[in-house]
C-alpha cells in the first residue's frame, strides 16, 4: 500500500495529511508535513475499529484519522 | 470509501451506464432453480458514523451503541473492521447476541478477509490463518452472511495462486473475491479465465460501481448471487447517484426474471455521510420493484 493524503479539520480548518502504512505492523504513520504526528493502530473492540496513537493526540482528530484511513482502505 | 473517487469537475463527464451482462452470467443463470424466493440484503460499509447521529442515530448516541442502532435499522453489513485484525469467538459470539435481540430480521454479517491474508501474504501460505478465519465467522452461525476478499496490489500473473487459494474454500462457506488491478479487467481472456476459476469453485465475484473505475462493473456472475459494492458521490450529485440506483434495480429485476437467488448490495460514498439516504432509496426501489418486503429505515424527525 502506497502512502496516501488524508484532509481533516484540525481547529475547523482542513489540513492535509499524509499517511504512510505499514501493513506487517497494521500501523500507520501520520505526518502533517514535515512534522511527525504519530503512529495509529487500529484496534479491533466490541464496538468495532477503535484507533489509538503512540503520541497524545485529540481524540477528535485521533477520530477523524482513523475514520479517513478507513475510508480509504475500503 | 476512497477507492475509484474521482475530482468533481469530472463527475459530470463519467459515463455511469450499466454494461451488458458479461458471458458467464447467462449460463449461471440458466442453471439456477426457478421460482426460489429471492433474498435481499443491503447495508453499509460501516456501523457508525459520527455524522449519522444528526439524521439517523439520536443525537448523543455513544459510539459504543452504533452497532446496536445499526442493527435495528439494517439486514445486513459489509463487515470491514475485520480487514485490520480477526476478532476473538467470544466477541463474534457477542455481535451474534446483539443481532439476536436487536434486529427485526434475519440480520447477517459480511466479514472481509483480514489484511494479513489479502495484503501481506498475498495468498500465500495462508491456510492455516484462513482457516482460523473460517472457525471464528462460523460463530455468527445463521447470521454469517457471505465473506469476501479484496486484493489489492495482486495482478492476473498471479492467478495460480487465487486459484489454490479458493480450492481450499470449505464447500457451504460462501466467498466473494474482488480483485482491484485494471489488468484483470483489460484482457478478454484474462477476465473469461478469473470468471472460469471462480465459478468453478463457486466463490462469487464482487462488482464494484464507483466513478474512477467502471472497468470494476464486470456484469459476470459466477455464483447465483451477487455482491454489489456502490459508491455514490454524494452532495449534489446525489440525484445522479439516485439514477444509478434505479438503473442497478432495473438489472437485478432482470437477474431476478432468470433466477438469481441472493442480492447483497453494500451502499458506501465517499466521506460516508448521507449513505444511510442512500441506502434507504435502494430499499424503497427493491420493495416497489423487486417485491423485497425490506423495512425501510427511520429518521429523526427535525
Amino acid at each position: 500500500m502506497q502512502p496516501f493524503d488524508i484532509e481533516v479539520l484540525i481547529r475547523g480548518k482542513k489540513e492535509v495529511l499524509l499517511v504512510i502504512p505499514d501493513h506487517e505492523s497494521h500501523k500507520f504513520m501520520v505526518f502533517d508535513g514535515d512534522i511527525y504526528l504519530g503512529t495509529v493502530l487500529p484496534m479491533l473492540e466490541e464496538e468495532g475499529v477503535k484507533w489509538t496513537s503512540d503520541k497524545l493526540m485529540a481524540d477528535e482528530l485521533l477520530a477523524q484519522i482513523g475514520d479517513k484511513i478507513e475510508n480509504h482502505e475500503t | 470509501m476512497e477507492f475509484g473517487k474521482v475530482q468533481e469537475d469530472e463527475i459530470l463527464s463519467v459515463n455511469f451506464s450499466l454494461p451488458n451482462d458479461g458471458s458467464i452470467t447467462s449460463k449461471i443463470l440458466e442453471k439456477s432453480e426457478e421460482n426460489k424466493k429471492v433474498k435481499f440484503y443491503v447495508g453499509c460499509g460501516t456501523w457508525g458514523q459520527k455524522s449519522w447521529t444528526k439524521h439517523l442515530y439520536n443525537k448523543g448516541t455513544k459510539t459504543s451503541d452504533f452497532l446496536k442502532m445499526y442493527l435495528t435499522q439494517f439486514n445486513s453489513i459489509e463487515l470491514n473492521a475485520m480487514f485490520y485484525s480477526l476478532p476473538d469467538r467470544d466477541r463474534v459470539i457477542g455481535w451474534k447476541k446483539l443481532a439476536i435481540e436487536n434486529s427485526k430480521s434475519n440480520f447477517l454479517f459480511c466479514p472481509r478477509l483480514p489484511q494479513l491474508i489479502s495484503h501481506v501474504l498475498k495468498l500465500e501460505d495462508v491456510n492455516e490463518i484462513f482457516q482460523n478465519f473460517v472457525d471464528v465467522v462460523s460463530n455468527f452461525g445463521d447470521n454469517l452472511g457471505a465473506s469476501f476478499l479484496q486484493l489489492g496490489i495482486f495482478g492476473p500473473e498471479r492467478l495460480h495462486i487465487l486459484q489454490d487459494f479458493v480450492e481450499t474454500v470449505p464447500s457451504g462457506f460462501k466467498l466473494f473475491v474482488e480483485v482491484r488491478s485494471p489488468e484483470w479487467f483489460s484482457n478478454e481472456k484474462v477476465k473469461e479465465e478469473y470468471f472460469s476459476v471462480l465459478s468453478r469453485n463457486n466463490i462469487g465475484a464482487v462488482i464494484t460501481d464507483t466513478s474512477g473505475r467502471r472497468d470494476l462493473i464486470h456484469m459476470n456472475l459466477t455464483i447465483p448471487e451477487c455482491f454489489i459494492r456502490f459508491v455514490g458521490n454524494g452532495g449534489k450529485y446525489v440525484e445522479s447517484d439516485f439514477r444509478r440506483i434505479d438503473d442497478w434495480v432495473i438489472r437485478i429485476q432482470e437477474w431476478v426474471n432468470r433466477g438469481i437467488e441472493k442480492v447483497y448490495f453494500f451502499v458506501h460514498e465517499h466521506g460516508e455521510r448521507n449513505t444511510p439516504i442512500l441506502a434507504n432509496y435502494v430499499i424503497q426501489q427493491f420493495n416497489a420493484l423487486l417485491e423485497a418486503n425490506l423495512p425501510e429505515l427511520t429518521f429523526i424527525e427535525k
